[in-house]
Formats: structure tokens, C-alpha cells, sequence
């Protein structure tokens, strides 16, 4: 049994406590797309990166757990090659 | 190998998950796999282990049962891009069938990355994101919450094609729809999953755009319907028809196969799309409609 966390009412401490408000945003995946017009960046990938930490409570995360997530990129060549794993 | 590879119109990377209870077999499952590319036409150019940090996924042990592979190739000889792709499709679905291995991308465009765990993790356990040479111009990042199927490393998204933030209620329907058309389905697979399914069947066997695809798989409700022109009407009427109106939800898709980007109109579903220019400033933007680049 859950109880609301709401402004002047009372909430018996036995019972966990969740915000009505914020279990509204808890229903579905999160989707960011980030493009770049021009030159590929690092930028780009890390601040996509950030934006799916910050919508971490849209991943179904339970116990620092979530259901899963991930990113698509562009093939990243100039890495392939920078690092020479690529290159025989 | 020369490092003009990476730049041919040839050059494609496959990105793979092993499942650990397969890890005895590691060797074989490889010879597999290299005999399916050796059929497909397709040269490898070199075969890596990809780094991976597993302490990054959390406590529970299933989440910590792949080994990541990753394999830059190019076809022997050149060929047309719509046969380059597919036969990647078709290399995609022979080893879904033939092994255990899980293909996360098999593309010329884009590679994907991705885990069983939370968002805060996916750098951690991929340390090559972080890595300031990998650069990328779209990036589609997606957090899967579960709905009408299990939590599995495999349903965790993007797939192929497509990032998807949507419950599909008609799954049943859209599976069956699907199968009628030729579409294989992947193994125990999601809604989303089956959707990316029929997306990339859609565009690689019957020549389909991305756009032309996602409006046939989405098309647009009754009520909108009433404000297009005559015209078009009747080609959403027809689409409603024949395929049927069995996805919903909102779809970031990155195009593989043309390198273009779109973001599909789905319900009251919201994806964000950052947009910035060289030198310029940042663009936000979090709508509903749809959007194509």
C-alpha cells in the first residue's frame, strides 16, 4: 500500500512515499535524438549521453537498475582509425 | 588493412552480443559466422573483442551475460547500395536464425551501442563512447520502459533501424500483418522490435523510403485525415487498408540506409530532437509531429 506525498497531508512513516507528481513522468521510454549540422563531434554523443542519465526515472529503474538503454552513432571512422585497431 | 576502408562506400561495421552460456563455444560460433559472411560476399577486415566493463550493469547476473564483438567489413566486390543492403539484412537474419549470437547492428551508416542497465552505465560499460574520436553528427539515445513484453537485454533499444517510445496494443495484429508480408520476426522479440522488423523489411525488399515506410506502418489517424487533400486521403485510406493502422507510439528512426534521420508523429508520446548548427546555437525542440532531415 502506497501512500501520496502530498502538501499538508499526513504520511505514516511505516510506508514507503512516492510523489504523485513525479510517478506521472514514470510511464514510458525516454527518446532524445541529437543532430549536428556539419562537422561530426564528440559533443554530440556525450550530451545525448547526459540527457539519458537525466531520464533515468523513464527506464523502469529500480534499485539503480532500468530495463535497458542504448544509443545509435554514426560509424565512427576517424576513431577506428585513431586508434589503429582498424589498421593492419 | 588500409585506413581508406573506413571511408569506402563498401566499408560496413557489424556490432554482435555473444550470450555467455555460449562461451564455450566461442570459437565455433565464430567459424559460423565467418563462413556466413565468406557466403554473403562480404571480406572481413578485422575481428575485435570489444572493450566492455561489466561492472558497470548493476547486481544482477543476467545482465551480465554477453561478451560484445565488433568486426569492421567490406564487401569482395562493389555492388548497387540497395543490394549492398539487402544482403546485410538478409546476413542479419541468416545469423539470428543460424546462432546464438545477437547481431546489435549490422550497417554502413551507424553502429549501435547498448545495455541491459541503466543510462548512467551505458559510458561506463562502452569505454569507447567516451573515447574523444568517436564522433558522430545524429545520435538516437533511447531508456526502455517495459510495457506489454519482459525486461531482456534484447529489447533494450535503439535497434536497427529505430528508437520507439510507444505501447503497441495490437502487437498481435502487427506480427501477424507483418509474417503475411515475409517479414522474420526476431526471436521472443518486443513490440518495438517486431516494429523495427517490418520498418527494415519494408524499405530493403520492397523499396520503400524511410518516410514511405513509416507513414504506411503509421499512418495518420481518421480525424487528421479529414484536413488532407483529396488526394492523399486516399493513399492513407489504401495504407489503412492494406497494412492497418497496428503501430503507435513515436519512433525516432536514424535511416541506415541513406543516412538521414526522422522523427515520426506517434499519439501523445514525446521524443526531444536537439538540433545545432556548426558555430550556431542550440535548437530544442519537443513535439509530437513529425519531423524529417
Amino acid at each position: 500500500m502506497f501512500f501520496a506525498s502530498q502538501e499538508g497531508m499526513v504520511v505514516p512513516q511505516c510506508y514507503p512515499v512516492i510523489n504523485l507528481r513525479s510517478s506521472e513522468e514514470h510511464d514510458s521510454c525516454a527518446l532524445i535524438c541529437n543532430i549536428r549540422k556539419g562537422a561530426p563531434s564528440h559533443g554530440n554523443i556525450k550530451r545525448t549521453l547526459q540527457a539519458l542519465e537525466k531520464m533515468g526515472h523513464r527506464s523502469g529503474m529500480v534499485d539503480g537498475e532500468g530495463d535497458g538503454c542504448g544509443v545509435m552513432i554514426d560509424i565512427p571512422a576517424a576513431f577506428g582509425r585513431a586508434t589503429c585497431n582498424w589498421q593492419i | 588493412m588500409n585506413a581508406s576502408w573506413a571511408d569506402s562506400q563498401r566499408f560496413f561495421v557489424a556490432h554482435f552480443f555473444l550470450p555467455k552460456t555460449e562461451k564455450g563455444r566461442v570459437h565455433e560460433w565464430l567459424a559460423v559466422l565467418r563462413r556466413q559472411f565468406a557466403d554473403a560476399g562480404a571480406r572481413i577486415l578485422l575481428e575485435r573483442r570489444g572493450k566492455t566493463r561489466s561492472d558497470a550493469l548493476g547486481k544482477t547476473p543476467e545482465r551480465l551475460s554477453q561478451n560484445f564483438g565488433k568486426s569492421p567489413l567490406s564487401w569482395s566486390n562493389p555492388l548497387p547500395k540497395n543490394v549492398m543492403d539487402k544482403k546485410l539484412l538478409k546476413l542479419q537474419l541468416r545469423i539470428e536464425r543460424e546462432t546464438p549470437l545477437y547481431p546489435l547492428s549490422i550497417s554502413r551508416h551507424t553502429v549501435v551501442y547498448k545495455v541491459y542497465g541503466s543510462p548512467s552505465g551505458i559510458a561506463h560499460y562502452f569505454p569507447e563512447l567516451s573515447d574523444p574520436d568517436c564522433v558522430s553528427r545524429v545520435t538516437i539515445g533511447h531508456c526502455r520502459y517495459s510495457t506489454n513484453t519482459w525486461s531482456t537485454f534484447e529489447r533494450a533499444q535503439p535497434f536497427a533501424l529505430l528508437g520507439h517510445n510507444g505501447e503497441i496494443n495490437t502487437i498481435e495484429k502487427l506480427r501477424r500483418e507483418g509474417q503475411m508480408i515475409g517479414v522474420q520476426l526476431p526471436r521472443d522479440g518486443s513490440d518495438s522490435q517486431d516494429l523495427d522488423r517490418v520498418l527494415h523489411t519494408l524499405i530493403v525488399d520492397y523499396g520503400f523510403t524511410l518516410a514511405e515506410a513509416m507513414e504506411i506502418v503509421f499512418p495518420p489517424v481518421l480525424e487528421e485525415l479529414k484536413w488532407l487533400p483529396e488526394e492523399l486521403r486516399m493513399m492513407y485510406r489504401y495504407y489503412r487498408a492494406a497494412f492497418g493502422p497496428f503501430a503507435q507510439g513515436t519512433s525516432g528512426a536514424g535511416d541506415a540506409l541513406s543516412g538521414r534521420m526522422r522523427l515520426q508523429r506517434g499519439c501523445l508520446r514525446l521524443a526531444s530532437v536537439v538540433v545545432c548548427g556548426d558555430g550556431e546555437g542550440t535548437g530544442f525542440y519537443k513535439r509530437t509531429g513529425c519531423l524529417a532531415l
